[in-house]
């Protein structure tokens, strides 16, 4: 994802909070299913999704738990909270009516008619 | 450690190089990223790090977009945490070697004033009742 792109960054923590509800992610498995269900269009380096992660931890909307996989590997396991539910719900409504005023501006043509004068 | 997790923890170390700070969130966002690369690795028998590179970035840019994605209150605390503590450890040092100093010197002067002074003394025979 580039990071220039305001408009992708910004759809991070909808996507993240989304993916949450379904069930119990690792970074690398949120980083993963975005890039394949999006066909690589939306590729959120891990490296900026964990802050993202750690950000939506600090406003208590996910928390996050270890599991021990195999002998010495602890994964760490991001979980939705009821704030975090709340918040989803706020950020598609946002993300709906945006992408409706977008597409309402994107269908608006101004005629270009010969001006003349009278 | 195998050469893998050798490899791994290379790459690590060089995106550890490149943040400002290492606190708490960044020790577990640098484990974050190891057990990422563990996962993606997991096929993988033989890895290099041009590869970790291609699949999660420069570890110089990888730091360069932590910082950019974190939180700018919290990264500005730590950093002002860091240099003054940083101001302390080197008044304190400066202290200590100032009491250091001036006491060698008191010792040194007490040591020189302590010297024993030697007097020659002659004692003649006095021929005069002969």
């Amino acid at each position: 994802m580039d990071n220039k792109s305001n408009f992708r960054r910004g759809s991070v923590e909808l996507l993240v909070l989304h993916l949450l509800q379904y069930k119990d992610y690792y970074g690398y498995e949120l980083s993963q299913t975005i890039k394949q269900y999006s066909d690589s269009i939306l590729d959120i380096p891990v490296g900026s999704l964990y802050p993202a992660l750690y950000k939506l931890i600090d406003a208590g909307y996910i928390t996050d738990y270890k599991k021990q996989v195999g002998k010495r590997l602890v994964r760490v396991y991001y979980h939705i909270e009821k704030l975090g539910l709340e918040r989803l719900e706020i950020l598609i409504n946002d993300y709906n009516e945006t992408v409706n005023a977008v597409r309402s501006i994107l269908n608006y043509a101004p005629d270009t008619g010969d001006e003349t004068d009278e | 450690m195998n050469s893998k997790d050798k490899t791994i923890h290379s790459y690590i170390k060089k995106i550890k190089h490149h943040l400002p700070i290492c606190k708490s969130r960044e020790r577990a966002f640098l484990n974050d990223m190891f057990t990422s690369i563990k996962d993606y690795s997991d096929n993988i028998p033989e890895l290099t790090e041009q590869e970790i590179i291609s699949e999660f970035g420069d570890p110089k840019n990888l730091a360069a977009n932590y910082i950019i994605e974190a939180d700018a209150s919290y990264l500005n605390q730590e950093i002002n945490y860091s240099r003054k503590i940083k101001k302390l450890a080197v008044i304190f040092i400066i202290i200590v070697l100032s009491i250091y100093s001036i006491t060698v010197y008191k010792m040194y002067k007490k040591a020189q004033s302590s010297y024993i002074n030697r007097e020659i003394v002659t004692i003649e025979e006095d021929n005069h009742d002969n």
